[in-house]
């Protein structure tokens, strides 16, 4: 065998182990990218909600609703809200919550279930949000404009009591959403797991009165 | 050369394999830039929308703050188009009007890194709804935000818009 061929021979194992290595990361960007595209979706779709009950907070037909945040904590918020906007009636009681509850169809085991409670006339409407939140965290302030980070301290602390509730101009909202299946990184067995993040300071209108 | 042609052959395909791996580390590359795009740009509007809400929820002028009656001439009382901008207030904790927000500048600083915010107002023409160099009841409230990871394919910074129109009357 003569040399040329030895080395033909080398170069081409390592080629096809190149080849192998280059479909495996093409492999894996697809997949983290439809991982992505997923969290993502699933994310609009929770601050869709989110966009529709906070900017609303205390509507209620021809004026406000006599009470507004009833409950304002770090990972559970209650208001009024009035849902139909052309008929009179009694104004909705909102809550989110973010339970300890973890989500089970998933193999994420950070997820657990946002719920969304809609109360009315003694009937109770509960719908569990199980698309991979892990992370729903509510500061308030009392001002406008002031800094949302966490060092700055200017937030409100919670729970926000019964006296400074009626104060609250701001809410910021801070959400995390992970991906349900891990991501395999290489040979080595690890994964980790896609996050979409969102955050986004309210004025509801309401609250400014 | 004779006994080396598959060696020949070997670097051959080398060559077209090494152009096959530049294609496809870019085509990665895209990927990795479209969701870092995509999840900045999430955050990009959600704190253009905040500007926004926030000073929808301020009086419409200076000349209506704190007063129950509206002023005797409309547009004219308003806050003439060279002086939008602040009326003093030191920060934006203290904005209490629309255009305060005129020249407004800030960092925020999110989970997402860094953002530059720039905020505009102005009048607008009520029938072209056009900016115009004089007072009207619309205004017009332009966000501007950039981020050093949101760039074109020139390197430069991309800049996003968010705009909103405010009708006094609409209020």
């Amino acid at each position: 065998m003569n040399a040329g061929l030895i080395a033909s021979y080398v170069i081409a194992g390592i080629i096809l182990v190149s080849m192998l290595m280059m479909n495996m990361r093409v492999s894996n960007s697809s997949v983290e990218l439809t991982l992505t595209q997923l969290t993502r979706e699933k994310t609009s779709t929770v601050t869709d909600m989110i966009y529709d009950d906070f900017p609303n907070m205390g509507y209620n037909l021809t004026s406000t609703t006599n009470s507004i945040l009833t409950i304002a904590d770090s990972n559970r918020i209650q208001f009024y809200r009035k849902l139909d906007k052309f008929s009179a009636g009694n104004p909705e009681l909102i809550t989110w919550e973010l339970t300890n509850e973890p989500v089970t169809e998933t193999q994420n085991p950070n997820d657990v279930i946002l719920r969304r409670t809609v109360e009315v006339n003694s009937t109770t409407e509960v719908t569990d949000i199980n698309l991979g939140v892990t992370r729903f965290r509510i500061w308030y302030f009392d001002e406008f404009g002031l800094s949302t980070l966490p060092e700055d301290g200017e937030f409100l602390p919670t729970p926000v009591g019964a006296a400074k509730r009626d104060s609250v101009r701001q809410i910021y909202i801070a959400l995390e959403l992970q991906s349900p299946e891990p991501l395999n990184i290489g040979f080595t067995g690890n994964s980790r797991y896609i996050r979409s993040g969102w955050e986004k300071r309210f004025s509801p209108g309401n609250l400014a009165n | 050369m004779v006994g080396y042609s598959e060696l020949l052959q070997t670097m051959a395909a080398m060559i077209i394999f090494s152009m096959i791996l530049l294609n496809a580390n870019l085509m990665i590359h895209r990927n990795t830039v479209m969701q870092i795009d995509g999840e900045l740009e999430q955050e990009v509007i959600a704190l253009g929308q905040e500007i926004i809400e926030e000073a929808h929820t301020k009086e419409f002028d200076q000349v209506t703050v704190g007063k129950n009656l509206p002023p005797a001439n409309i547009p004219g009382d308003f806050t003439g188009h060279n002086s939008l901008g602040t009326d003093g207030e030191g920060s934006r904790r203290y904005y209490n009007d629309f255009d305060d927000y005129d020249g407004h500048f800030e960092i925020a600083r999110t989970q997402h890194g860094n953002f530059e915010i720039n905020v505009e107002v102005v009048y607008l023409d009520e029938n072209t709804m056009l900016p115009v160099s004089a007072k009207s009841t619309f205004k017009k409230i332009i966000v501007t935000i950039t981020s050093e990871f949101l760039r074109d394919n020139a390197g430069n910074l991309k800049n996003y818009r968010l705009e909103f129109i405010r009708n006094y009357y609409a209020d």
